[in-house]
């Protein structure tokens, strides 16, 4: 047999390792590395290429972990049949896995501590020794205070940081908790927030009584600026309420019961859009959500 | 049903390459990326959860965890260490672990034991999971780490047997229990050898696609004796 090119030789090692007469992961080290280590085509070919020493290993690795989770752990010299774990009917995870997953990980993106930065240990002053010059004297002094002075506003710059990621998390912490009420109600709905592009980049959720809008698409609007949230039927926009935002999230947690006029549930097109903080919403959906109907 | 593709590709190469590209895609973001992956990889480590811990609860929480982790740590994943998924279920076992640990460390109110309970509704006996079920023991995070890994591995054989069709089951039941060989095998089915063949090349590369990077374990020996809970799904 001549030296196999590198696909006669993956088949020739899938061939191997189909046969299962040699599942056991000794045999197939021995057929693929020669028994008595002669040199033959295929090992040759192994081993001078790494794509297939990695394939082999690969299938010996298969074959040794059905060997070890066949083991019976109470009696090491009798394996158990594969056949006592072959009788499982198919699992899937919970449907509403998936929303929690995203809207965890939407949340996640901010946590408390990824925007804080530990502010650097403040330099010790140099002290000088005394006697070169009166006014000299007073400079170790003045160190020290500009040294608190500075460590002073690094304290208050993170003491800021500090506050401010506390009611980002407090803030997080409340829209976890209206989004794990809303999956919790069997009759909950999630639809997608999408660009005007049309990617998804938010969710819009709703209960029987909460409603949670989350996306990571929004950054901060200016002072004079707010995102609107509103819902279009029949060309006619109602609002419903307004962006927030901890960190790089923008949410909008809402009760149904705070305005009973409208739902969810009738159709339409939720939207958000920038617009002045005084003013109607009138202008363009940056983000919008089909409510279907 | 949300739609799902059917498990890892059985072509390596293609999969490693469909690995980095959609983990580069999650670092940076990408939530459809993401979801990619979740449904991708979310049922089988599910189900191996499931079987390890006995809990629903539990193992949805251990889901949770092992993707929020990859939400944060995807820049982490290297292809060429391995594959994604055997990357997402080493994640899985070891919060599965620290779950089954946690879990110990709190005080258990007391309840009748999923044995009795089984026996009760009648269940237990008779079916398909009998043998396995009542010869291991509980998963008990006081064993050493090989044994609860043993554990994991055992579960996540079961999951992925169980998303084979049953005549990839068949053959491999076959070949491992009876140490048939292909032709031999055909005969006892009464099917052409090349039937058996593609049957047994999809079962194995399924389970490589599972197996394939996992690491060696010791021998077995010495478990521990059968606590007697039986290893049932709750």
């Amino acid at each position: 047999m001549s030296r196999p090119t590198h696909a006669e030789a993956r088949a020739l090692l899938a061939d191997l390792a189909l046969d299962p007469a040699i599942i056991d992961p000794a045999a197939l080290d021995r057929v693929a590395y020669g028994e008595s280590r002669t040199e033959t085509p295929l090992v040759e070919h192994i081993a001078s290429c790494a794509e297939c020493t990695l394939d082999l290993e690969a299938w010996r690795r298969t074959h040794a972990a059905v060997r070890a989770a066949l083991a019976d752990p109470h009696d090491p010299e009798h394996a158990m049949s594969l056949a006592n774990l072959a009788a499982d009917e198919p699992t899937t995870a919970p449907a509403e896995l998936r929303s929690v997953v995203l809207n965890r990980a939407r949340i996640g993106i901010m946590e408390p501590s990824a925007g804080i930065e530990v502010a650097g240990e403040p330099a010790r002053p140099q002290l000088r020794r005394p006697g070169i010059s009166p006014l000299r004297r007073f400079l170790p002094l003045a160190a020290v205070l500009a040294v608190i002075l500075a460590a002073g506003g690094i304290l208050l710059d993170q003491g800021a940081r500090l506050e401010q990621a506390r009611a980002d998390a407090a803030a997080l912490e409340a829209v976890t908790a209206t989004l794990d009420r809303v999956l919790a109600d069997p009759a909950h709905r999630i639809v997608d927030l999408r660009t005007v592009d049309g990617s998804v980049t938010g969710s819009l959720s709703w209960s029987s009584q909460d409603i949670a809008v989350l996306t990571t698409a929004l950054d901060r609007p200016s002072a004079d600026r707010v995102y609107r949230c509103w819902i279009e039927r029949d060309g006619t926009r109602s609002p419903v309420g307004t962006m927030s935002f901890a960190g790089g999230t923008a949410f909008w947690m809402g009760s149904l019961d705070e305005w009973a006029t409208t739902t969810f549930d009738a159709g339409g097109t939720f939207g958000i859009s920038l617009e002045p903080v005084s003013g109607p919403a009138g202008n363009p959906a940056i983000l919008a959500a089909d409510l279907g109907g | 049903m949300r739609d799902r593709q059917p498990g890892p590709s059985h072509n390596d190469d293609d999969l490693g390459r469909g690995d980095q590209e959609l983990l580069e895609r999650v670092a940076r973001g990408d939530e459809a990326a993401f979801m990619t992956v979740y449904d991708r990889y979310a049922d089988p480590l599910f189900g191996t959860a499931l079987r390890f811990l006995r809990d629903r609860e539990t193992a949805a929480e251990v889901v949770q965890e092992t993707f929020l982790a990859l939400w944060r740590r995807a820049r982490q994943f290297d292809a060429e260490a391995g594959s994604l998924g055997g990357w997402l279920l080493g994640i899985g076992r070891n919060q599965a672990i620290d779950r089954l640990r946690s879990e110990a460390r709190r005080p258990q109110p007391l309840r009748p034991s999923a044995a009795a309970q089984a026996n009760e509704n009648g269940r237990g006996a008779g079916d398909g999971l009998e043998w396995a079920n009542t010869r291991l023991a509980a998963p008990s995070a006081d064993e050493p780490p090989e044994w609860l890994d043993r554990r994991w591995l055992r579960a996540l054989l079961r999951t992925t047997l169980s998303e084979m069709q049953p005549d990839e089951r068949e053959v491999l039941v076959l070949a491992y229990d009876h140490g048939l060989s292909q032709s031999e095998i055909a005969e006892r089915l009464g099917v052409p050898i090349g039937t058996v063949k593609s049957r047994t090349r999809r079962a194995l590369l399924r389970l490589r696609a599972r197996l394939g990077d996992v690491p060696d374990l010791r021998p077995a020996t010495s478990f521990p004796a059968a606590s007697g809970a039986p290893e049932v799904v709750r």
